[in-house]
This record gives C-alpha cells, structure tokens and sequence, in this order.
C-alpha cells in the first residue's frame, strides 16, 4: 500500500515538474526564484526533493542536505495537491498540509499551482 | 481529521533566519502608526490627563493575556494564515472565514485611517501639499511597492522599530526633564468608568502585535513567537505610558485635542513644538513617518495577500487570484485594496469620522483576542493530544476568563456617548453580518461545487490509472 502511495506521490511531483518546465509564464516569473524544496510524506516516510533553479524545476528522490522550504503532509494530500486536484490552500487551511518557509517563499509556491491550475 | 505529524529531523535541515530581535522589532513594529498618538491623547482625557499611564498599563497587561493565546495557537498550528486557521480548527470554516473576512475589512480602515493622519503630518512639513494630495500620494507609493513585491525586510524592521523606540523614550524623557519630573497628578486617573472606557480605546494601541504568528515558520526556534511577543507588548505598554505622562505633563492639554468635532490629528507635532521647537518637531516628523511605513506595508501586504489567499479559496471573486508574472504578486488584489485604502482616506478626511473607525478597530481587535482565546479553550478539547510548543498556564479556566474579558472590553467600546462609538458598533454589526451571510449563502455552496468538480476530476484519474 505505501509502495502504491509513494509511487503516486513520485508521478504526480514527476508530472508537476514537467508540467511547470512546459509554461512559459512560469518559467518566466521564477527565472529569479532559485530555492530547494523538500517534499515529505510524513505518514510513509517518504522524501523528495524539487530545486527550483533559472526558471525550471527538477525533481530528485530523497531529501536534501538543506532546503529553503518543506512541504509536509500524507501522501495522499501531497499527491492530490502535485496533480492539481486539490487548490494546496485547503489542506494548509485545515492544518493538514503543513508548508515551512518564509512567506514569500510559500506564496510563489501557490501562485506556481495557480497559474498551472487556474480555473 | 488530523494535522500533520512532525518528524524531529525536520527542523535541522530548514534555513531559518529569524531570531528573537526581529520577532520583537516585527511584533512591536506592527502595531507602531502615526494614529496611536490621537489615541494616546483619547485616552489621555478620559482619565483627566495625566494618569493616561494606567490604562495604557491595563490595555498592556490583558494584550500579555492575548498574547498567550496565540503562542498556544501558533505553536499548535505554525500557519501564514493564523487567525483563519485557529478558528477553522477550533470552531467551522463559517466561522473562521466571516471572522477573518470582518477582521481584514477592519485592517484596511486603519490603513485608511492611518494615511488620514500621516496626511497631516506631511502637510504640516510641507504646507504647500494639502493632505487629500498626500493621501493620494502615499497610498499611491505604497501601493508600487505592494505591486512591486518589495517588503520591509527584518533587518530594516529592527533598524525602524528599534530607532522609534529610542526616539519615542527620549522625547518622553527630555520632556518630562523639561518639567523637572513634576507631574501633580499622576496617580489620580479619575473616576472608575473613565479608567474603563480609556482601557477600550488603549487597545488600539496594540492592535497588530499578534500578526508576528505567520513567522512561526520561519523563526529558529518556535518559543521565540510567544517570548518576543511579549517582550513586544511590555515595550509597547512602557513606551506608550512615557509619552502619554510626557504630552499631557508638558503641553497645554486642549491644543492636543483640537475640538470634539474637529480633532487635532497632529497632537505628537503639536507636543513636541511646543517642547522642543522646531528641531524637535522636524524629528518628530521624522519619527512619524517611520512609524507609519510599517503600518502602510504591513497592513497592504496582509489584506492583499489575504484577498488574494481567500479567492484561491474560491471564497472571493476568481478575479482577485491573478499573478503578475512580472513581479510575482497578485496585482488585482493589491489595486483592489489601493482603491479601497484611498476610499476610506478621504472619507474620513472630509467626514471627520477617524474616532469612528479607531472604535471600529479596536472592539473588533478584542473581539478577536476573545475568539482566539476561546479557539484555546475549543482545542484544548478536542485535540488533547496534540503538541504544543507553549501553553497557557493555568488551563482552560484562563483561557474562558481572557474570552469572557475581551468580549466585555469589545462590548464597552460602543457604549461610550457619542455618535462615533454606537455607529462604531452598528457599522461593525452590519460588516460582519455581510461577511456572515456572504460566505453562507454564496461562498461555501460555490466552494462544495468546485470541490465536487475536483473530486471528480480525481476520481477520473484513479480509475485511469487502475485501467492502465
């Protein structure tokens, strides 16, 4: 079950990185936002890390020696949130998504799943 | 539902930046505006002068009450969205967004307000500009910088906050030398309602200090959120009470007034000419505007930011979600909230109304110390068993005594005499009745849809996947 769990959580950061480095717009609005990410799973112990750098995203398993944020939650959230199906301030406003970083920094991270997503 | 589980490695991995110093400098910085000094006055003359010290003490020791709710709460939940997400968890999203919703309303009339009176002292500097110009002027720059992305960083937050409170206890000190530290009477603040009413209007004093908790996140250690706020209120409280002893010790009392329709909203410019003459009013200024930079970029920043968070959330219009991708800010919500700022400015320029928004702000930033302090009490219960990085001693009986204090303290402030404070209340009732009726007749049934849409989009996903 968690195999199945953290395999969905890869494909859908795996998606959203591709996802991200096919929009111009964003490339271009992060071309001066280099941070590293980590993305951990707490109820399967499972890491990854995103480095955002010159306007495009990569995706790396395991997490880093220092990240500058980290998003934290289940897997199931966390995958829901990379595929779009759930806007990230939902969890995060229920306590369930928890995102450390400064401010700014988890607000360019919305505004990344905004401008990917926006209805 | 749960929250999230912390593993204990987390924390040495994360580049925190944010020490104890800063997290004063921004709790006190917050609550610094050029319009406390109207209020210092305010309350000055409903205790008969002098004894202003002891409701400003009082205001400060129930904000150290306030203040340990939310470290309960920003330890229990380190969120950007505090309020919004204590009471969500607390009590239900109807709740936390109407309360969040009337409490960002409110912030926008202080920023209106305090634009109102930065207008004056920029006139009073040069008299050639006349304040509604001013008012234009400043909103307009601070708003460039909101659409900018440009934040006051925490190094320059401590350069500011530190230098007013140096500039702030030295006029106070040099006054009071002035008079050879004679105050006749100091320790008679007049009848027991007069001490009430004054406390009513000297938590507007405080009012922001609580917005250091979307630092939780960032700070070093998480204790330092609870520490710093309130070594920040205790500063505040000292620093208020000085001035206060200081204007109404030195300077003709009515000139600091102005007329009961008509308030001189200036009485800091008007202190410190007649003490110290030109250099000091130049300095005064000086003072004022950096107290106000704090505010304008505080107060832009948050109800944009949250304008912009609350329609992501399907809460607000869709509109007020666009990005610039040139600056990376929600530019719609920043325009919306200049248009807003610039429209409570004037109104309360040619309506005379500031005491009316000043009474707006300050029950409604009770009303919220007692909802925090009740979301203490409602978690307590239902989530036992989750950590705490700090807690109010002394267990939920404090927590209900602090709520029961902030709503009677709410409740005081629109029964004062006169049309500012029962409009205050009326004003205030109707703004939250909006909010309330808004999010339950159009933006929860709107979210359930787009939620119901979403899972079904999720939903299509697994079945692809388990087809493939």
């Amino acid at each position: 079950m968690s195999t199945n769990l953290g395999e969905d959580l890869k494909d859908s950061l795996e998606k959203f990185a591709k996802d991200c480095n096919s929009n111009e717009r964003l490339m271009v609005m992060n071309k001066d936002w280099n941070r590293v990410i980590h993305v951990c799973a707490s109820d399967i112990k499972c890491d990854y890390t995103l480095v955002s750098k010159d306007g495009s995203i990569s995706l790396t398993p395991g997490k880093p020696s220092s990240a500058d944020m980290v998003v934290q939650s289940s897997a199931e959230i966390l995958t829901s949130v990379f595929y779009g199906e759930v806007s990230p301030n939902e969890p995060y406003n229920e306590g369930t998504l928890r995102v450390q970083g400064s401010e700014q920094d988890v607000l360019r991270l919305d505004f990344i799943t905004a401008m990917l997503w926006e209805e | 539902m749960g929250g999230v589980e912390t593993p204990s490695d987390l924390s040495s991995e994360l580049k925190r930046t944010i020490g104890l110093r800063t997290v004063i400098s921004t709790s006190a910085g917050l609550t610094f505006a050029s319009s406390t000094f109207l209020i210092v006055v305010t309350v000055g003359f409903a205790v008969g002068g002098k004894g202003a010290w002891l409701p400003i003490l009082i205001a400060g020791i129930l904000c150290i009450l306030a203040a340990s709710a939310f470290a309960e709460l920003s330890g229990l939940y380190p969120n950007a969205a505090g309020i919004r997400v204590y009471l969500q968890r607390a009590f239900s999203e109807q709740v936390a967004l109407s309360a969040s919703l009337t409490y960002m309303s409110i912030v926008l009339l202080v920023v209106g307000a305090e634009a109102y009176v930065l207008s004056f002292v920029l006139h009073d500097a040069m008299p050639s500009i006349p304040p509604p110009i001013w008012i234009f002027i400043m909103l307009t720059v601070a708003t460039a910088a909101n659409f900018r992305g440009l934040k006051v960083s925490g190094a320059l937050q401590d350069l500011i906050t530190y230098s007013v409170v140096i500039s702030i206890i030295l006029f106070s000190l040099l006054a009071l030398k002035s008079v050879q530290l004679h105050i006749p009477s100091l320790i008679m603040p007049g009848n027991f309602s007069g001490v009430v009413t004054a406390v009513g209007f000297a938590i507007f004093l405080f009012v922001g200090f609580e917005w250091v908790t979307p630092l939780a996140e960032e700070v070093r250690e998480i204790k330092t959120i609870a520490i710093g706020m309130y070594v920040a209120v205790i500063l505040l409280t000292l620093v208020y009470s000085f001035i206060a002893t200081a204007m109404f010790a030195t300077t003709p009392n009515h000139s600091m007034l102005g007329t009961l329709t008509n308030r001189n909203p200036t009485p800091h410019l008007t202190f410190a000419m007649h003490v110290f003459g030109v250099p000091g009013k130049i300095l005064m200024i000086i003072t004022s505007i950096a107290m106000s930079l704090t505010t304008f970029n505080a107060g832009l920043i948050s109800v944009s930011r949250f304008l912009y968070a609350s329609a992501r959330d399907h809460v607000l219009p869709n509109k007020l979600a666009h990005v610039s991708i040139k600056y990376a800010t929600p530019d719609t919500a920043v325009i919306v909230v200049y248009l807003f700022s610039i429209m409570v400015s004037f109104l309360v320029y040619y309506t005379h109304t500031f005491l009316l928004m000043v009474n707006m702000a300050a029950a409604t930033e009770a009303f919220i110390y007692a909802f925090a302090a009740a979301a203490v009490v409602k978690l307590r219960k239902s989530e036992p068993d989750r950590d705490r990085a700090f807690k109010i001693p002394g267990g939920t009986g404090v927590s209900t005594a602090i709520s029961i204090l902030f709503v009677v303290i709410g409740i005081l402030v629109f029964i004062q005499p006169g049309w500012q404070t029962e409009g205050a209340g009326i004003l205030l009732f109707c703004v939250s009745l909006c909010w309330w009726v808004y999010i339950k007749r159009v933006a929860i049934p709107r979210r359930e849809q787009i939620k119901a849409m979403r899972s079904s989009r999720s939903t299509r996903r697994i079945r692809t996947e388990e087809g493939s």
